[in-house]
């Protein structure tokens, strides 16, 4: 019942394991995507739906619906847009439109494909991660600013962002420039201070996002502000300093080194 | 040699034929139930109808008994006919599923799924060593077993390669355990260990190794009984033999040379649900480097959650702070081993160690296993901790190559209070750079979460008892950990 395919050996079928891997990532996005309809835009899912009919069966070739049927017409006109484009391709702009959307979609833990397991060993072994925490998923169209900087999403906030938003502080006392520093952000981080954030900007309790970065140990985030000059003598309302409030020895050399630098 | 292996494979042969026998039967009833209730779902929508069920189906009241079927009726006949046939696919794939990885275990002597169990006993007599097979199973004819010798350092590092490229079998998992080949060593050489029970398969031309599985002696109480049992562990298949069935002759190889030594008990813990779970485990993570632990996404920051925050929600004193509290030594284990042995009487299923065995779990050994006491001022040891350290591989990540995890192992409080005395633990982990570390809310364990800042994770542990029955237990009734 065994035959030579059981041989085991280094060589991949390179060919066969990438569509295998893009059937896999398309099976997770698709899930991905039944579970997160009610999240996005009618525009994406639009193109959303093009594109897995398209995947699935290829060129449209249904009758246009009727003119009174609405939804169905505009579906049908947007999977016909995409004229002779080949299933492999839809498959793969869908994966990377779903990706786009949700960058983080093809490793989360809860998107494992279904299908294929029988008889095999899955599951058996089991390494826990923290669970996400519970909280209700914004509409795209509902997030604000600083869900974008949150979520460390530097195109939607290009599109968005007008020089006074730069100042506001949230309901948490922070402004865009601290909550950058917060994820380590350091392409917002720049982006904010190009279009005119104060490197230097107080949050409610008088910190800078110097601050933020030597307090959460952000390495990249503290190299970035300090390239753009931000000060390190400012105090915040404990009247501490960013050395002070250093997560680290490492943190801390890096700064003590800048504030010698600079006075010599 | 085929000439060899043909006598020996007569009877496998005949179980795996009776096994697709069966499997064939629960697929064809399965799939005929499933095809009667869709053709009489299609027989309410009809190819080419949008009319409501109650025209097909007048000789009942419309109101109540169309319920089900009218979903259907909103959507144009052809994506229903479709949603049905996908329905009968699914159902199929999931019977078929079912039914293979269940006629394996409905051979073996275990409780059924939903068996009610009050009775605390065996399931199976044991055998006599005549009734038991003397020649190994006999294994898909381009393999071969083989007996690890875990001193020689060739063998354990070809486990190490095999069990760290294929242990968690997901190729999408972000974690990978890393067991490190001391720590392999350490956890299946404990006393009494028997090199006949670390079974490896090799493929017989290239003699790559693509398959293992273990056990250790150990002695177990459930409930009023101590049994002589055996801890089942590191069942691990090459990714590239996983549909060739070849976990079920690794268990049952095991299980025979366990048998041939009048050991016919076992415990082992998976994260699938088979039958029958005696237990139930969630894992805890209480997060050390927070920092790391978000970049690799082994933790997530809320929406509006600041790492700052974060940062300094986990963070820890300096140094432990319970008075008497220092590193176990080698003086130090009669008392301590007398300590955990009274202590674990109070649950339903733990270990029973004796000195010699409590000196190998507990003994400190760098990066592998750590242990704590709390000593009072007339020199008893009050209190102790311990965890032992698995790091996994973080996949694809830039920066961070691998998490260190300390896991919860055996703790005792009789005089520092638990929040005390786990505080120590965590500083302790923290102390030797550990990013996380992880119990199972098991024994008293469920005392100390919350307020030390624990979160829920996000798999479960089950736990089981080859061929033994008894009633199922609550995690808190558990003290058993195997790694």
């Amino acid at each position: 019942m065994l035959d030579s395919d059981l041989e085991i050996d280094d060589e991949e079928d390179e060919e066969e394991e990438q569509q295998r891997e893009y059937e896999k990532h398309f099976a997770i996005t698709t899930a991905h995507v039944m579970r997160n309809a009610n999240v996005y835009d009618a525009s994406d899912l639009l193109e959303l739906y093009a594109l897995y009919k398209q995947a699935t069966e290829g060129v449209c070739c249904t009758p246009r619906p009727a003119f009174i049927q609405m939804k169905a017409r505009s579906k049908w006109n947007a999977w016909k847009e995409l004229g002779d484009m080949s299933r492999r391709d839809a498959q793969s702009a869908y994966i990377e439109k779903v990706v786009k959307l949700d960058p983080n979609c093809l490793d989360n833990n809860d998107n494992k494909a279904s299908g294929d397991s029988g008889g095999r060993l899955s599951g058996w072994v089991v390494h826990s991660i923290e669970s996400k925490p519970v909280e209700a998923s914004k509409l795209e169209h509902q997030k604000t600013l600083f869900d974008h900087v949150k979520e460390n999403n530097l195109q939607r906030l290009r599109e968005q962002l007008q020089p006074s938003d730069l100042m506001p502080l949230d309901e948490q006392g922070m402004a865009l420039l601290h909550w950058a520093t917060d994820r380590n952000a350091i392409e917002i981080i720049e982006y904010l201070v190009e279009c005119g954030a104060d490197v230097d900007q107080r949050d409610s309790e008088q910190q800078t996002p110097l601050h933020y970065a030597a307090s959460c140990g952000h390495v990249e985030a503290l190299h970035c502000l300090l390239s753009l000059k931000a000060n390190l003598e400012l105090r915040d309302s404990d009247g501490q300093t960013c050395i002070d409030v250093a997560d680290d020895e490492q943190i801390c050399a890096t700064l003590q080194a800048e504030l010698q630098l600079r006075k010599g | 040699m085929p000439n060899e292996n043909a006598p020996a494979a007569s009877p496998d042969d005949n179980s795996e034929q009776s096994e697709l026998q069966q499997k064939a039967k629960e697929v064809a009833t399965a799939s005929e139930q499933i095809l009667a209730s869709t053709i009489a779902g299609l027989k309410l929508v009809g190819p080419g109808s949008t009319a409501s069920a109650s025209t097909s189906n007048n000789s009942e009241p419309a109101d109540q008994t169309t319920t089900p079927t009218k979903n259907y009726n909103n959507l144009p006949s052809d994506s229903s006919k479709q949603a049905v046939l996908q329905a009968v696919t699914d159902a199929v794939n999931i019977t078929r599923q079912q039914a293979e990885k269940f006629t394996f275990w409905s051979t073996q002597p275990v409780p059924k799924l939903n068996e009610e169990v009050t009775t605390n006993e065996c399931i199976e007599a044991n055998k006599d060593l005549t009734e038991i097979r003397a020649e190994p199973y006999t294994l898909p004819s381009a393999f071969k077993w083989v007996t690890l010798d875990l001193n020689d350092t060739a063998d354990l590092k070809e486990l190490y390669t095999l069990l760290n490229e294929n242990y968690v079998e997901d190729d999408d998992a972000m974690f990978r355990f890393d067991y490190q080949p001391e720590f392999l060593k350490w956890s299946l050489q404990p006393p009494g260990w028997k090199r006949d029970w670390h079974v490896g398969v090799r493929v017989e031309k290239s003699g790559k190794l693509v398959g293992f599985i273990s056990a250790i002696p150990s002695k177990l109480r459930a409930y009023d009984k101590v049994l002589k049992v055996v801890d089942i562990n590191f069942l691990c298949v090459h990714k590239k033999l996983r549909n060739k069935r070849v976990a079920p002759v690794l268990i049952r190889e095991i299980t025979r040379r366990v048998n041939r030594t009048g050991i016919f008990q076992a415990a082992y813990t998976a994260g699938v649900v088979l039958p029958t779970p005696v237990s139930t485990c969630r894992y805890w993570h209480r997060s050390l480097n927070p920092k790391k632990l978000v970049d690799v996404r082994f933790s997530h920051l809320a929406r509006n959650m600041t790492m700052q925050r974060t940062v300094k929600l986990y963070k820890l004193p300096d140094q432990p702070k319970t008075k008497g509290y220092r590193r176990i030594t080698s003086k130090d284990m009669d008392k301590a081993h007398k300590l955990l042995d009274e202590y674990l009487k109070r649950f339903s299923m733990g270990p029973v160690f004796n000195k010699e065995e409590f000196r190998h779990w507990f003994t400190p050994k760098e990066g592998i296993i750590d242990c704590f006491v709390v000593v009072d001022e007339k020199g008893n040891i009050t209190d102790l901790t311990s965890y032992y350290c698995l790091p996994s591989s973080v996949m694809h990540h830039p920066v961070h190559k691998t998490l260190r995890a300390a896991y919860s192992f055996y703790n005792v409080s009789t005089k520092t209070p638990w929040l005390d005395l786990m505080n120590d633990a965590l500083i302790s982990a923290r102390n030797v750079q550990m990013d996380v570390y992880n119990a199972l809310d098991l024994m008293e364990n469920k005392k100390f979460f919350a307020p030390l800042k624990f979160g829920a994770g996000d798999g479960n542990l089950q736990y089981y008892l080859y061929n033994w029955r008894c009633p199922p237990m609550q995690p808190e009734d558990i003290a058993l950990i195997l790694m």
